[in-house]
């Protein structure tokens, strides 16, 4: 069984972390993001041999965050990954796809509290309302004339 | 200056089985750069972790890939039983590493198909998938099924399989070894597969460590890392293990390496029907993983290592699930090796490095 190592950490120390590890020789063996209310947890895990520790930190919702891929060229596919399906916003890192590695169909749909996600969400009630609103108009509309026609016609006999 | 072209490579390619794209800076017909974009078969499967109760969810594990089934329904079991703090029975654990083991055979043969069909050596290719049939067919005994097996579950296995029947999956595996090392020595001494892959997609070994590449990627750049030599699970009833490598750091070593691991998961499989224990085959699980609980663990896939993560909040759904799988590790890998290849090898090195791209997107 690995071990369970889990450290609290804030965003400043991040960088520390980081290099420490890097200049030890640990592997970055994943990079993921998690939504906690209106936050985003990250965690860090790093390997080497059978020892894994695992860095824990919750940054807020677009908050800016230094990306580890320059140190770690791996961590380009999981940060690109973290960006789009959780808005997490990364700095510095070696390759920012701009939402088109995973191309998802809706903004960050991992994380309904980002702000993309709530931009988007806003903007799709708006249409809805204004499709309704038509509909209600064109309803109306058409009411109206099928009571003017009725109006108009003669009765039988 | 030669003139800049880039080409469109996938997603849809012979030598694909699944959809990744990569757009090809070449320039004389030499790759410059490779960008990689994945996407088409995204499924959102950790997010339905939400929706299904952790016991349940590990039917949906096992059809994240249809190569490395068993192993996501063992990782994710495995993850679950280190957040619940279940003990799993000795002769569950063994008999969990048998199928995993049998499923690395069966992956190796098929990867091994796959690139003899890709050079061209199509006799060798159906030899391969011949054999490959043979381990479907020991699943099809002990399970029920051919590729989705539903032999896993939460504190052990569903199903177990005779002393006697074990025996019999050994000899199967006796009469397989001996066509296998006619196979065996074709790939790793036949000039012809040599000529095709020798030189191809180099990752030395320090590039493969800064690239943080994992499974038969890295062993083949000399990095001794698998997470079997730990002795996690029915992996402690081994004797010993030791890691196949290879400093060659090309397309032909990662071919030798795979070629090497399937008489070495049939070594693996042989010593542990001659040690299983009797005993029980499931622990009981009652309750919910517990708010705020975290477990990970590591499980060596054919692939390579793959990292799961699991969260609790007091129900029995969980709050996070996470797999991080030897493809997306190997992405940037193989992003590297592309670099300065020749276009016409762009196959080749694609298919040496063995991408799985239904587990990598999920």
């Amino acid at each position: 069984m690995d071990p369970q190592v889990f450290i609290d950490i804030q965003l400043d120390e991040l960088k520390g972390h980081i290099a420490s590890y890097h200049e030890r020789g640990w592997r970055l063996a994943n990079l993921c993001g998690s939504s906690v209310d209106d936050k985003v947890e990250l965690l860090y895990s790093f390997a080497q041999g059978p020892e894994l520790e695992n860095l824990r930190m919750l940054v807020d919702n677009g908050q800016k965050i230094p990306a580890v891929s320059p140190l770690y060229p791996n961590a380009f596919v999981f940060e690109n990954e973290a960006s789009e399906l959780y808005g997490v916003v990364f700095e510095g890192g070696l390759v920012d796809y701009g939402g088109r590695f995973y191309s998802p169909s809706v903004p960050t749909p991992m994380n309904p509290a980002s702000l993309p996600a709530q931009e988007y969400l806003a903007s799709a009630r708006a249409a809805a309302d204004a499709e309704d609103e038509q509909e209600k108009q064109g309803a109306e509309e058409q009411g109206a004339e099928e009571q003017e026609e009725g109006e108009k016609e003669v009765p039988r006999g | 200056m030669a003139e800049r072209t880039v080409i469109p490579f996938g997603p849809q390619h012979p030598v694909l089985p699944e959809p990744v794209h990569l757009d090809l800076v070449i320039e004389d017909e030499r790759v410059i750069e490779a960008i990689p974009q994945i996407g088409f078969i995204h499924r959102g499967l950790e997010k339905l972790v939400q929706k299904l109760d952790y016991q349940s969810f590990v039917t949906v594990t096992e059809r994240i890939c249809g190569i490395c089934a068993f192993g996501h329904s063992l990782g994710y079991s495995e993850t679950i039983e280190v957040l619940m703090g279940v003990e799993v029975p000795p002769r569950a654990q063994v008999l969990r590493v048998i199928w995993h083991e049998l499923s690395r055979v069966h992956s190796h043969l098929l990867w091994l198909g796959l690139l003899a069909d890709g050079f061209g050596f199509e006799n060798l290719f159906m030899q391969c998938w011949r054999l490959r049939e043979r381990v479907l067919g020991i699943f099809e005994q002990t399970t029920g099924g051919r590729v989705i097996l539903n032999a896993c579950n939460v504190g052990g296995v569903n199903r177990d399989i005779a002393n006697e029947d074990l025996r019999g999956i050994v000899l199967i595996l006796d009469g397989m070894r001996d066509e296998y090392q006619v196979l065996l020595k074709t790939f790793l001494k036949d000039r012809s597969v040599a000529n095709r892959l020798r030189g191809i997609g180099m990752l030395s070994k320090e590039k493969a460590r800064e690239y943080g590449v994992a499974g038969p990627f890295a062993r083949a750049s000399g990095i001794a890392e698998d997470i079997r030599s730990f002795g996690y699970g029915g992996y402690g009833f081994l004797h010993a293990f030791e890691p196949i490598l290879s400093d060659e750091c090309d397309g032909y070593a990662r071919c030798q390496v795979r070629a090497e691991e399937v008489v070495q998961s049939m070594d693996i499989v042989k010593e542990l029907v001659e040690k299983i224990p009797d005993g029980a085959l499931s622990a009981k699980v009652k309750g919910s993983p517990a708010a705020g609980s975290r477990a990970v663990s590591r499980l060596e896939q054919p692939r390579g290592e793959c990292f799961y993560y699991a969260k609790g909040n007091g129900t029995k759904y969980l709050e996070r699930f996470r797999i991080r799988t030897p493809s997306s590790d190997n992405l940037a890998g193989m992003v590297y090796t592309m670099q300065g290849c020749d276009l016409a090898d762009v196959p080749m090195n694609i298919l040496t490095i063995d991408p799985c791209v239904s587990c990598t997107e999920r």
